[in-house]
This record gives C-alpha cells, sequence and structure tokens, in this order.
C-alpha cells in the first residue's frame, strides 16, 4: 500500500491501514506531515502575535511568577520583541527534533510493552505505528488556521487555536486558573488517536479491547496524571 | 466501505474540525478587565516638591561677648525661657577687679582735680597780686614772668588731668558693661534647643566655631517653618501665600499643612547640584506634636491660582503617549473610553496635572468613561477590543478627586 492508500484506509478502514503498516512499516511521511503542520502552525503563530504583549503574559504567569520585578519585566518583553525572528526560528527547530524524538519514545515504548505481553513486533514496525496513529492529530492544524486568519487581534495565547481543547469546548479556564495548562492539553483529535492506536494494538496482539487500552493508556496516565496534580494545586 | 459511508465519515470529521471553531467565534475572545472612571471636571492643583528642614520662626545662637569661666547655668537643654531670663553667669572676679581699679584711678584723678584746682586757683590770685606789684614797680620782670609761668602750668596741669579723669571714667564705664556681659540673658522669650557650654569650661568670644565660643541656642517655638531648596526651574511658580503639605521624615504617613511665607532672591548653590532657593513655609498651629528643628521633611507647594477654575480632567495613569516618529514631532497623547463594550483610543491635548489628575483640553468631554487600568492590561489595549468594567469594589485604581484620599492633612501646634 502507497502513504496516501494507508492514509485513506486510516480514515475508512482501519483495519486494512493497520495490516499495510504491519506489511511494509514506513513512518516517513506521516512523521513528516506532523512536523510540518507543527512547524507550520508554530511559525505562523509566533509571526503574527503580538510578541511583546506574549511575552508579559509569560513572564507573568509563567514560572517566574510573582518573583519578577516590572523592569525585570519590562526587559524580557523587549528582548523578546528584539528577538522575535529568534523565536520563530526556534520554534521550528525543536518541532523538528522533538516530534521525531517522541515518536521515538513512544515506539521504544510499545516494543517493550509487547516483548512483557509477548506481542511480536519490530521495532519499525512500531515506530510507523506511532506515527501513523498520531496523524489524526494533524487536523488540528485546520480550525487553528481557521483561527488566525479571523483573528480580530493579534493578543491571544496559543491556547486559542486548540479550539477542539478541554478547555475550549467545555471548562474556559483562563490562564493563571487551577487546570488551564491540563485542559488546554487535552484535545478530541487525541482521543481520536488513542482509539486507532487501541484498536490497532487490538488487531496486532490479537488480544481484547481491555488488553488493547491498557496497552496504549499506561504512558498517557503516567504523563496526565501527574500533570493534572500539578496543574490543578 | 460505500460511498455514503464515506461521506459521512468525511462530514463528521469536517463537523468535529468547523463547529468548535465556530463556538468559539461565536463566545468570543476573552474579554479584557479594565478600570474605568466617569470624566469629569476637577479643580488641578500643579503641585513642587521640595525637600528640606523644619526650622523655628527665631532661632538665635548666643556667644559670649567676653572671655571668663562658667561659673553658674541658669538652665539646661529644652527649658522654656522669658525675655531677660538669665541663662548662664560666667566668673566676674577679673572683672569686677578692673572696675574697682578704675574707679579707685577715677577717684585719685578727681581728687588731683580738685588739689590742681586748688593750686591754679591760688596761682591765680598770687600772680594778681604780682601784677599790681609789677605795676608799681615793687618787684622785677624775672620775678612776675616766673608766677606767671608758674600759673599757666598749673591751668595746663588742671586740664590735663581733667581730660585724664575723662579717659579713666570710659575705661570705667567700658569695663562695667564688660563686667555686666559675664551675665547672659535671653534675648527673646523662647525654648532653650541647645546648650553645649558647660560650668567650669571657659566662653571664648569668637566668631568661628571654635570650642567655648557657642554657648547656646534659644529658639522661638512659637511658630514652626519648613524650610526646603526650591530648584530654579520651579521658583518662579512659588508665591508667597501659596499652602503647601509638609510631610516630615519622622512622620512619614501624615502631613501638615502651611502656607509659603518668603521665597529667597538670592540662589543656594551646592557643589555638584544645580541651584536652589530657599522657601519658608510657615506651618498652621494645630495640635501638639513633637517636632525638633532640624529634622528633614518635605514639601509639596500648590502652586493653582487662587482663580483656578474646573476643567475637564482624567485621572493621569489613564493618558499613554506614543513616541514622536520624528525629531520636529510631539509625542502623541492618547486615552481609551468604553463604547459599546468595546475599547476606542481617543488622541487628546492635554493640560497641566497635579498628582491624580490631568487635564484635557481637547479629545475627551465630560461623561465618558475613561479607562484607567489596570497598567499592564493599558500598555497592550488595542483600538476596538472587548472589555468588560471592573465594578468599583474589585478596581485598584486611586480615588477620584483629593476628598477621598486616606491621608488628611495635619497642622503643628507647639
Amino acid at each position: 500500500m502507497s502513504n496516501l492508500e494507508i492514509l485513506q484506509a486510516l480514515i475508512f478502514e482501519p483495519r486494512k491501514a493497520f495490516a499495510g503498516i504491519a506489511e511494509r512499516p514506513r513512518f516517513f511521511f506521516p512523521l513528516f506531515l506532523l512536523v510540518l503542520t507543527t512547524a507550520v502552525m508554530s511559525i505562523w503563530y509566533t509571526s503574527v502575535v503580538d510578541i511583546a504583549w506574549l511575552a508579559d503574559r509569560e513572564m507573568r504567569h509563567g514560572f517566574a511568577a510573582g518573583r519578577l520585578t516590572e523592569e525585570q519585566i519590562a526587559v524580557q518583553v523587549q528582548n523578546a520583541v528584539d528577538q522575535r525572528g529568534v523565536r520563530v526560528a526556534i520554534g521550528a527547530i525543536a518541532t523538528i527534533f522533538v516530534l521525531p524524538l517522541f515518536m521515538l519514545v513512544a515506539a521504544l515504548y510499545y516494543l517493550l510493552a509487547a516483548k512483557v505481553t509477548n506481542v511480536d513486533r519490530s521495532y519499525r514496525q512500531w515506530l510507523a505505528f506511532s506515527s501513523w496513529t498520531t496523524l489524526p492529530t494533524a487536523l488540528g492544524i485546520i480550525p487553528a488556521a481557521l483561527v488566525l486568519l479571523t483573528a480580530e487581534t493579534n493578543q491571544f495565547g496559543q491556547e486559542a487555536l486548540q479550539v477542539l481543547s478541554l478547555n475550549a469546548l467545555i471548562f474556559h479556564r483562563a490562564i493563571g486558573e487551577p487546570g488551564f495548562s491540563w485542559l488546554n492539553g487535552i484535545n478530541l483529535l487525541q482521543f481520536v488517536s488513542i482509539y486507532l492506536s487501541i484498536y490497532g494494538v487490538k488487531l496486532w496482539s490479537g488480544r481484547s479491547w481491555l488488553f488493547s487500552a491498557v496497552f496504549i493508556l499506561i504512558p498517557w496516565l503516567l504523563i496526565y496524571v501527574p500533570w493534572a496534580w500539578f496543574s490543578f494545586r | 466501505m460505500t460511498k455514503r459511508n464515506k461521506m459521512l465519515i468525511v462530514g463528521g470529521v469536517a463537523l468535529l474540525l468547523i463547529v468548535p471553531f465556530v463556538l468559539a467565534k461565536l463566545r468570543g475572545g476573552e474579554l479584557k478587565k479594565v478600570d474605568a472612571q466617569l470624566v469629569e471636571t476637577h479643580v488641578i492643583t500643579p503641585t513642587i516638591l521640595a525637600s528640606g528642614a523644619l526650622i523655628y520662626q527665631n532661632e538665635i545662637r548666643m556667644v559670649s561677648e567676653v572671655m571668663g569661666r562658667v561659673k553658674t547655668l541658669a538652665v539646661k537643654e529644652g527649658d522654656e525661657v522669658k525675655r531677660g531670663d538669665l541663662l548662664l553667669q560666667l566668673d566676674p572676679a577679673a572683672m569686677q577687679a578692673q572696675v574697682d581699679a578704675l574707679e579707685a584711678s577715677l577717684q585719685q584723678s578727681r581728687l588731683a582735680i580738685d588739689r590742681q584746682r586748688l593750686s591754679a586757683e591760688s596761682l591765680e590770685t598770687k600772680w594778681q597780686r604780682y601784677q599790681q606789684l609789677r605795676q608799681s614797680g615793687v618787684i622785677d620782670a624775672n620775678t612776675y614772668d616766673e608766677i606767671r609761668t608758674q600759673r599757666d602750668q598749673a591751668k595746663v596741669e588742671l586740664s590735663s588731668t581733667q581730660q585724664q579723669t575723662l579717659q579713666t571714667g570710659a575705661q570705667l564705664k567700658q569695663m562695667r558693661e564688660q563686667l555686666a556681659k559675664t551675665e547672659l540673658r535671653a534675648p527673646i522669650t523662647g525654648r532653650v534647643t541647645q546648650l553645649t557650654i558647660k560650668i567650669g569650661e571657659t566662653a571664648v568670644p569668637s566668631v568661628t566655631s571654635i570650642a567655648g565660643s557657642d554657648l547656646l541656642t534659644i529658639a522661638d517655638t512659637s511658630n514652626m517653618y519648613a524650610e526646603v531648596n526650591v530648584n530654579e526651574t520651579d521658583v518662579a511658580r512659588v508665591q508667597p501665600g501659596q499652602k503647601a503639605q509638609i510631610v516630615p521624615a519622622a512622620f512619614a504617613n501624615q502631613s501638615w499643612t502651611g502656607t509659603v511665607e518668603t521665597v529667597a532672591v538670592s540662589p543656594r548653590q551646592v557643589a555638584g547640584q544645580g541651584k536652589s532657593y530657599p522657601v519658608k513655609i510657615r506651618l498652621d498651629p494645630s495640635e501638639k506634636l513633637q517636632f525638633h528643628t532640624g529634622m528633614s521633611c518635605r514639601a509639596e507647594i500648590e502652586t493653582r491660582g487662587s482663580d483656578a477654575t474646573p476643567v475637564v480632567a482624567v485621572p493621569v495613569q489613564s493618558v499613554s503617549y506614543e513616541e514622536a516618529k520624528e525629531n520636529d514631532q510631539q509625542s502623541k497623547a492618547s486615552v481609551f473610553v468604553i463604547e459599546g463594550g468595546r475599547a476606542r483610543k481617543r488622541l487628546v491635548e492635554t493640560g497641566i496635572a497635579d498628582d491624580a489628575f490631568i487635564a484635557i483640553d481637547k479629545g475627551v468631554a465630560a461623561g465618558a468613561r475613561v479607562i484607567t487600568g489596570p497598567a499592564r492590561v493599558l500598555r497592550f489595549l488595542k483600538e476596538g477590543e472587548r472589555v468588560e468594567e471592573l465594578p468599583a469594589a474589585e478596581a485598584g485604581s486611586v480615588a477620584k478627586n483629593e476628598d477621598e484620599k486616606n491621608d488628611t492633612p495635619q497642622v503643628w501646634n507647639p
């Protein structure tokens, strides 16, 4: 199957897609799409946002919140304005390295978990698996682009691009309120990705839905539960 | 999978992506919470800040006019004294001895005058007699001349002794005055604010500050002044009669009212600093408080005219300034007003200002609601942004006018 055929099958016939991935594991195409969409949004956002406003907001609500004087904040804001180009470049470069690294680590987990549970798949297959199952999250570029195109002001945080997040849909927490980062870190496309992953493990392992759910959800819980504790403190 | 099912899936995905976007748009962006005040007319009270020290109305540094050992001290630091009260006494013994000697010398001179007068009179009589004898040819010319010379000499000696007596009298008078100066008396009614001499020490008459030259200081505490140094760029606006608020360093949370009394004509120049002009502000008397002369203070002199009329004004923190793009242009001032739930930018022309308000000559009328803060929101506010006005109880804005300020002006009373 070609990449486009796998992509089409992933939407309409996931069973065929996972069979094609297992038969000929390819990861570059989905990884490229993921990196491309993420980098484009990062560059686009950083280029249009009021960088002084954003830097001021980050200083007041970030890790150093409450520990900086007004003068220090003003200096950081000016630095951000002077170094907007650097910030754009760093965002793009980070995406190029961080996303693939995330996929490699995810694939490593899948391999180790499979070894423990006697699911016989290679590392390359798991790498392709994690890349393709994460690909649905790239659809988030569409509503994000609509937000950027129709924004009345250029003073909005990155969370404003996440219209599919739990915070945007349900909770509407403001920055600084408990749970703000966590609720913005969970969006509907991730649930689609998780579903595809569980289904894929079920197909590859031949085990039950429960086994597949635990197989996939363990790393999510390991990340999101501690994050929730910090975020809601 | 059938084409219909595929269309359903595609449609579902499209809805999944578009509907949340539409919902987010309908909900609108996060409202910026702002403080706002109604634009009203105010009397602007421009002020000038200056620093200085508290002083008494009249402060006299007492120095001795004669040298002598301090024998008695009739006062101590902080005592109230009336004009003419004895303050201290120097040992008069030496001067008294000189006075006595001069009196004796004067007496002796007077006795000498009497003696010489008698002698002169006697010689005058004798000369008159010899003159007749000479005319009769009984005595020779030599004898006549001799007696005449004796008579003349007696007159000269008498005159000389009389002058010497006058001189001795003057010396005696001078010495008596010196003796009187061994008793130092209060030249004014007031309080002893400084006592530097002690019993047994020697008072030295001197105009420079050496040990023993300064005895004590008496101050008229009926009125207290703040003497502040006004910068030369501001002093032209200071006039006698203007009101001022005085804040001593020792009572930083309280202020006292005062009135400008004098503005120095000549400047004072401190090395490394600009010129300044001392201004004396008389504090209004009121409750008794502990003030000490020399205490540092700062003054806020109100320079508005007595006929100042209310003008349209906004809180100073609501005005933003944009830097001029070219050298010959002035910076532009603007404010944000709330209209229809949105922030609208208005270019304004500003006038005089005080600590709380700045006059608006053009651009905003009374009745508008001007956004006053928070500063971090105002800094990034854009034209047309949706805003939500915070209730007054939550707002962190300053008081609307001077009457609502927490610190009530207080006055000083000795």
